[in-house]
């Protein structure tokens, strides 16, 4: 019982948190399932947000400019991942490896320091409406509305000329490129963007905690990662809104599940490893579930898999 | 017209896996020409159809369509010249894309992508009568993904779309090779009328002796890079079987007296 009291109390948190994430998630999935390149820069791209937003903010900035800011930064820094990857021909997680790296020392660059606090200040919760960031149910809303905004404009522009030209790069490069589609611009516009929304994330995640750090991007990619993998478990992939959906979807249900994991009595310390095997596990799923269930079944297993 | 000027192509160059893959090949094809491209297995064959495609830079030479230079050009400017069919269906379609998406790309594939909504129902119609033409019951699955269809429908798909978008030059790429005998005599038929019906110059690769006598008002034999023997109108006509054979058994014997 009491477990079940400490996991229904951080439900709404975790609420709060698993839509911001969701953004992450979101540009987690978009080169790696729409582009079908393997992305890591948001393990970057979401510090910098949070890392220039914060830094501006303190400074006086407009939170809305400062998160204007922010986001743009994520977005370069995902079209330097995509730039060094194509104009160099190295593989797109080495790329990614190289920027997020770097990037870090930026993030020290543009605070000065490895953290701000940021409570003193007004933040874009409490000017959309004075007291939201302390109200949750406001705050969830809000971040509902924000979410399901980016879901309406990304399944609107993925049915226009350029979103279907932007999904067959993806889909048959070659093909694409035979279709007289320039996949360059796609690619880095598509890793921007994808590094735009970490990166937003990254800047709203400042602002609600009241603090920001150079080192909020740790594990963030893997976080992503597991709601993409575990979104798709439940969405499926068999249509361009489900694939949209996966994320969002994903990154709610994840941290629901790292929540109950916390209320049993997890270290905190020991999250890590546990989104890792759970990963693991996820991506060793259609392996391991074939040889369980020998026999029975199994082309509906190839189907899924 | 399609003009091929001396084109040049080594792969791995000054390395112990030098090959040399064309080696001054100059040709011209007039509007309309239907050429057939035989040869043995490394003689150049796909190579020129890349080197008109513009997968790889080349050494040396120049390729005009229509007197417009295109030699530098990368591929995606080049698609709204030249379209493709290649043997595996796989390469030339897009497909976890729905069958109406692939036929939106082809018929965008000279014209700029816009923001604007790509299915529209004019669009819809317009592609459901292409498709019905092939006789595949293609017409009725046009919101189906492409990986959901057969090798054939997949080909036929990937022909209708190599016509879309009006280009100029079209190259087939064994294009026939990979499916069993009666669709491929389908495909072969939906091409010949398609290529006909639009006056499109087309280059088609095959191993087929039978399709390289029967179609086509030019035929071409490559080897080692270079153009073997060509034939055009009534010395194309005059060709059988034994011929093109003889032509084979002929490089073969210079193979062994060279060795």
């Amino acid at each position: 019982m009491d477990i079940l009291v400490r996991f229904y109390e951080l439900v709404p948190v975790t609420l709060a948190q698993s839509l911001i994430y969701a953004f992450v998630a979101f540009g987690v999935m978009l080169p790696f399932r729409l582009l079908s390149f393997p992305d890591l820069t948001s393990e970057g791209s979401f510090p910098i947000g949070g890392c220039i937003c914060g830094a501006l903010i303190a400074v006086g900035f407009h939170p809305a400019l400062a998160m204007l800011a922010g986001t743009l930064g994520g977005f370069l820094a995902g079209t330097a991942t995509a730039m060094v990857s194509l104009k160099f021909r190295i593989s797109s997680l080495l790329a990614g490896i190289i920027i997020v790296t770097m990037v870090y020392s930026v993030n020290l660059r543009i605070m000065g320091r490895s953290n701000i606090a940021l409570f003193q200040f007004d933040n874009i919760f409490d000017l959309i409406y004075a007291g939201m960031n302390n109200t949750l149910s406001l705050k969830i809303a809000f971040l509902a509305i924000l979410v399901v905004l980016l879901l309406i404009l990304a399944h609107a522009f993925l049915r226009t000329e350029k979103g279907i030209a932007f999904r067959a790069v993806g889909a048959n490069l070659d093909m694409a490129e035979a279709q007289g589609i320039h996949s360059w611009w796609h690619i880095v516009l598509g890793f921007g963007f994808a590094g735009g929304f970490c990166a937003f994330a990254g800047a709203m995640l400042v602002q609600s905690q009241g603090f920001s750090d150079v080192n909020i991007g740790f594990g963030v990619l893997i976080n992503g990662l597991a709601a993409v993998i575990i979104g798709e478990l439940i969405t499926g992939r068999s249509s361009v809104l489900r694939q949209l959906l996966a994320p969002v979807i994903g990154a709610i249900v994840y941290f629901q599940i790292i929540s109950v994991c916390l209320a049993l009595g997890l270290a905190p310390t020991d999250l890590k490893f546990a989104t890792g095997a759970l990963v693991l596990l996820m991506l060793a799923a259609p392996k391991l579930l074939p040889r369980l269930r020998r026999g029975e079944d199994k082309d509906r297993i190839r189907e899924t898999v | 017209m399609l003009a091929l000027t001396d084109l040049r192509k080594r792969f791995f160059p000054d390395t112990p896996n030098e090959r040399v893959a064309l080696n001054g090949v100059s040709v011209t094809f007039r509007t309309g020409t239907f050429c057939i491209i035989i040869g043995s297995n490394g003689a150049g064959k796909s190579t020129l159809l890349n080197a008109i495609a513009g997968k790889f830079p080349l050494d040396g030479g120049s390729i005009a369509i229509d007197g417009e230079d295109i030699t530098k050009d990368p591929p995606h400017r080049r698609a709204r010249l030249v379209s493709r069919v290649f043997q595996d269906p796989m390469v030339g379609t897009a497909a976890s894309m729905t069958v109406e998406e692939n036929l939106l790309l082809a018929e965008l594939r000279a014209a700029p992508h816009r923001l604007r909504w790509g299915l529209t129902e004019t669009r819809r119609n317009a592609y459901r009568e292409q498709l019905a033409l092939l006789g595949l019951g293609l017409e009725n699955r046009l919101g189906d993904r492409v990986e959901t269809l057969s090798g054939g429908q997949r080909q036929a798909v990937s022909l209708i779309m190599a016509v879309m978008g009006e280009p100029k030059v079209l190259l087939l790429d064994e294009h026939t090779a990979a499916l069993d005998p009666l669709t491929a005599e389908r495909v072969m038929a939906a091409t010949l009328r398609v290529v006909q019906e639009r006056y499109l110059t087309t280059l088609m690769v095959t191993h087929n002796m039978q399709h390289a006598i029967d179609h086509g008002d030019m035929l071409l034999m490559m080897d080692a890079g270079r153009i073997h023997f060509a034939a055009s109108g009534a010395e194309k006509t005059k060709l059988d079987i034994a011929d093109l054979i003889a032509r084979f058994r002929d490089k073969e014997d210079r193979i062994l007296l060279a060795g």
